[in-house]
C-alpha cells in the first residue's frame, strides 16, 4: 500500500462518516465494493444503540446488539481476505470502550463490542501468516452510544487530550506502516482509557 | 466436610455441572455449606454429580437445563426458588460449540452453540435470577469465562470473542447492580476437563504448549484449583469484589 489507500468502510452511522471523511481527506479512497486494500468495520449506530437495563433488555434487542453485530463482523472481515487474495492488507475493527470498561444499562452493546474486539485478535494470530494486519480502534463511547451518560464514566479523570480525533489512528492501522502490528487496540478516547 | 461453613444457608445454581469445571465448582459450593443446583443437559451426567455430593454429606440436586433457551433457564430458577425459597448465586459455568477451525471454515452450527451457550446463556442467566439475586443480602453472578476471552484464539477463533463478551457482560452489569448489593465476577479457568481433553485431541501440540507458558507447572484442577475460587467469589468475603476476572490458570496469562 501506498500513499494512495483503496478502504471499504463499513457502516451506516456518524463514526463510519467520520472515519470515511478523515480517510479521504487525506488523499485515500473509500469505497463500499471490492477490490480493496484495507477495511474498516465501523457498524455503530447511535439510532439503534440505546439503553436498556438487562431486566428489561428483550431477545430481540439482543440479538440486534450482539448477534448482527459479530455475524456482520465475521461476513466483513472474511470478505476482506477473500477480496485480498493471498496479497496481504489491513483489516481495523472499531469500538467504544464500553467493551473495556462496561456500560450501564449497556450490557447489550458492551458484549457486541468486546466481541468484536476480541475477534481482532483471533483473526491476528490466524490470518497474520497470509500478511493481514488486523487490528483494533477504539473511541469514546460518545460518538456512539445514544446515551453515555447512563453507561456511566469510563473513568473519573478528565481528558488528557481534548477533542482527540480517531481519523490520523485510522489511517495509520489502514497503511503498510502498520503491518508490524497484530491484534493491538489503540485507543483515541482523549486518554480516559488507560 | 471443610469446617468452613461460609455458603450455610445459601442456594447456588451451577451450569454446565454435570462435568469439567462446572462439576468441580459445584463440589465446591456445596462443601461449604451451599445447596447446590447441578444444572445439566443430560440427567446422565447431572445426576451422579448430585448424588456425589449428597453421599458426601452436602446438599445437591439435578435440574435438567438447556441454556440454548430462555425458557430451560426460567424453568431450572423458577423451580429452585419454588423449592428453596431464595438464589443467592448464580453460576453460568456452561459451553458447547468449541471445535477447532479457521473463521471462514467455522460451520454456522458450531457458532450458534457457541454464541448461545456464552453470550445469551450468560444474558437470559443474569436477567432470570436477577430478582431473586436482588432479594438475597448476599447476590452473586458469575460468569466463566477464558484466558482466551481476553487473548484471542488463533485455534478457536470464535470462540475467544464469545467469551470476551460474558466479560463486557459482568463489567456492565457490576455497574448497574452495584446499588443492588448485587456483585459480578468472571473467572476464567484452565482446568483438565473433558472440554480441555478434547481439544488436547484436536489441537495435538496444545497441551505442551500450555504446560510450557505455566509457572505452576500444571493444569488446574476442576474443585480444588477452581472451585475455591468461585466459592470465594460466591461467598461474604468477596463482598468489594466486581466487574473483575480471576485468571486461574497457574499463571501462565499474565496480561491484566
Amino acid at each position: 500500500m501506498g500513499n494512495n489507500v483503496r478502504i471499504k468502510v463499513v457502516g451506516t452511522g456518524p463514526l463510519a462518516a467520520q472515519l470515511s471523511a478523515a480517510l479521504s481527506g487525506r488523499g485515500h479512497e473509500t469505497t463500499g465494493s471490492a477490490p480493496y486494500e484495507a477495511l474498516v468495520f465501523a457498524p455503530w449506530d447511535p439510532t439503534l444503540m440505546v439503553p436498556r437495563p438487562i431486566a428489561e433488555l428483550t431477545d430481540a434487542e439482543f440479538e440486534l446488539a450482539w448477534q448482527q453485530t459479530m455475524d456482520a463482523a465475521v461476513a466483513a472481515c472474511t470478505e476482506a481476505r477473500t477480496t485480498f487474495n493471498g496479497n496481504g492488507g489491513a483489516i481495523v475493527l472499531t469500538l467504544p470502550t464500553t467493551a473495556l470498561a462496561g456500560g450501564d444499562h449497556y450490557a447489550h452493546w458492551a458484549a457486541a463490542a468486546e466481541g468484536v474486539h476480541i475477534l481482532t485478535k483471533s483473526i491476528a494470530r490466524q490470518w497474520g501468516p497470509e500478511g493481514i494486519a488486523v487490528n483494533a480502534l477504539a473511541v469514546s463511547p460518545e460518538l456512539v452510544l445514544a446515551d453515555a451518560v447512563i453507561a456511566g464514566p469510563v473513568s473519573i479523570a478528565t481528558p488528557a487530550v481534548p477533542d482527540a480525533d480517531p481519523g490520523a489512528v485510522v489511517e495509520f492501522l489502514c497503511s503498510t506502516d502498520a503491518r508490524n502490528l497484530a491484534g493491538q487496540l489503540l485507543t483515541v478516547d482523549g486518554g480516559l482509557w488507560m | 466436610m471443610d469446617v468452613n461453613r461460609s455458603l450455610e444457608g445459601r442456594v447456588a445454581i451451577v451450569t454446565g455441572a454435570g462435568q469439567g469445571v462446572g462439576e468441580g465448582i459445584a463440589r465446591k459450593l456445596a462443601t461449604l455449606g451451599a445447596h447446590v443446583v447441578i444444572a445439566a443437559r443430560r440427567a446422565e451426567t447431572g445426576d451422579p454429580v448430585a448424588d456425589a455430593i449428597r453421599s458426601d454429606g452436602g446438599s445437591a440436586e439435578c435440574i435438567v437445563t438447556d441454556v440454548t433457551t430462555r425458557e430451560s433457564i426460567a424453568a431450572c430458577i423458577d423451580a429452585t426458588v419454588s423449592t428453596h425459597g431464595r438464589l443467592d448465586v448464580m453460576v453460568h459455568n456452561a459451553f458447547a460449540g468449541g471445535h477447532a477451525s479457521r473463521l471462514e471454515e467455522t460451520p454456522a452450527d458450531a457458532w450458534f452453540q457457541m454464541s448461545r451457550t456464552s453470550a445469551w446463556a450468560s444474558f437470559w442467566c443474569a436477567q432470570l435470577s436477577y430478582p431473586h439475586l436482588k432479594a438475597s443480602d448476599q447476590g452473586r453472578l458469575v460468569l466463566v469465562t477464558s484466558p482466551s476471552g481476553v487473548e484471542g484464539s488463533a485455534n478457536i477463533p470464535l470462540y475467544s470473542p464469545a467469551k470476551g463478551a460474558q466479560r463486557a457482560i459482568a463489567k456492565s452489569l457490576a455497574r448497574e447492580w452495584g446499588p443492588d448489593g448485587i456483585c459480578v465476577n468472571c473467572i476464567a479457568p484452565v482446568a483438565e476437563t473433558p472440554a480441555l481433553a478434547s481439544a488436547f485431541s484436536q489441537v495435538p501440540t496444545l497441551r505442551g504448549a500450555i504446560e510450557a507458558r505455566t509457572p505452576l507447572g500444571r493444569i488446574g484442577d476442576p474443585t480444588a484449583d477452581i472451585g475455591g475460587v468461585v466459592a470465594f467469589l460466591a461467598g461474604p468475603d468477596s463482598g468489594y469484589v466486581s466487574g473483575q476476572t480471576i485468571v486461574c490458570d497457574g499463571g501462565s496469562f499474565l496480561g491484566l
